[in-house]
């Protein structure tokens, strides 16, 4: 409610919603995001003006550039060189676990055909079933026929 | 996205504007414009681009575009090869990445030629026009249809498909 005169109207006690908690909520987000965001902003404007961006060439003769010489922004290439692993590694070490598992693969198929195999025919070491001994078995009654 | 190096495919014709001879000796509004733009925006710019230039040029370093190797395609794999299938995987999913690139050059460049000729295009640009249908049919023919788990099995089947209905063709005209 406002009485509309320049200077010396009267004092309003304006009662509206708190805005407490909402200014409360910003003031804290933005100190906790500048607390993190503005060093980071700065060591990113910091880089590109005093770094700078690598320049694209072609490979000279004779030469094989360093896996992070792919990259062109520096931090990107400082990641790659420090943080990560070679690409040419990564690539061995997926096909060294895929032959892995290949390897696993043609074990298995042998040991199904070896056991389907063994148990069909019977003259393997395996499939061989405990029997009770051959003497102690009573002939007794068998050795009469007409019993 | 790599450049176009073909600078020849840009080429503006040159201007045929005549040379008009000055009649008044009111000077000309433009060169006060251009001199106030020089001091208050252009000088202070490149003073500015001058000195990050210079700070960058005591870091220089180069970057290079990898070449890959070629590896045997997945027409050459043996059954139960599994490292041979991922490296001729990956040896297509690069190609395919190369392909793409190809289609959007030429896009771009008719999509140049329309914006030198203005009204003209419909005559002047008819090469660069069959170009990109050309460049595109075979795309499509490739690439067209695989879907989102496409990979080179499936488009090694969709070329032998392909060669099948050709033979089939072939087959039936004769």
């Amino acid at each position: 409610p406002v009485r509309h005169s320049s200077d010396h109207g009267k004092r309003m006690f304006i009662i509206k919603a708190t805005s407490f908690y909402d200014t409360r909520f910003l003031n804290l987000l933005r100190f906790y995001v500048f607390l993190t965001g503005i060093p980071v902003a700065l060591f990113i404007t910091y880089v590109n003006i005093f770094i700078g961006e690598a320049e694209l060439a072609e490979i000279p003769e004779g030469y094989v550039p360093e896996y992070w010489e792919y990259y062109k922004h520096p931090i990107s290439r400082w990641i790659a060189r420090y943080l990560l692993d070679a690409p040419e590694k990564d690539y061995e070490k997926e096909m060294a676990l895929l032959y892995v598992e290949a390897k696993k693969k043609e074990l298995r198929l042998l040991e199904l055909d070896a056991r389907r195999l063994m148990r069909h025919r019977g003259d393997g070491p395996w499939y061989h079933y405990e029997t009770p001994d051959k003497n102690l078995v009573d002939n007794s009654m068998k050795s009469t026929p007409d019993n | 996205m790599p450049e176009d190096k073909d600078w020849e495919a840009y080429k503006v014709p040159p201007t045929r504007t005549p040379v008009s001879e000055r009649i008044t000796s009111v000077p000309n509004p433009i060169t006060f414009f251009q001199t106030v733009f020089n001091y208050v925006v252009d000088t202070p710019v490149t003073f500015v681009r001058e000195w990050i230039e210079r700070q960058q040029a005591k870091n220089k370093s180069y970057y290079y575009h990898q070449k890959f190797r070629r590896v045997p395609d997945l027409s050459e794999c043996l059954e139960d090869d599994y490292l041979c299938f991922f490296e001729a995987e990956a040896q297509w999913r690069r190609d395919r990445l190369v392909d793409t690139e190809i289609v959007e050059i030429v896009r771009e460049r008719l999509g140049a030629c329309k914006q030198r000729e203005g009204p003209n295009e419909f005559q002047n640009c008819a090469k660069e026009r069959e170009l990109l249908a050309q460049v595109t049919k075979a795309y499509q023919d490739r690439y067209g249809d695989l879907g989102v788990h496409g990979n080179a099995r499936t488009c090694l089947m969709k070329q032998k498909h392909r060669m099948m209905e050709e033979r089939k063709a072939q087959a039936e005209a004769s």
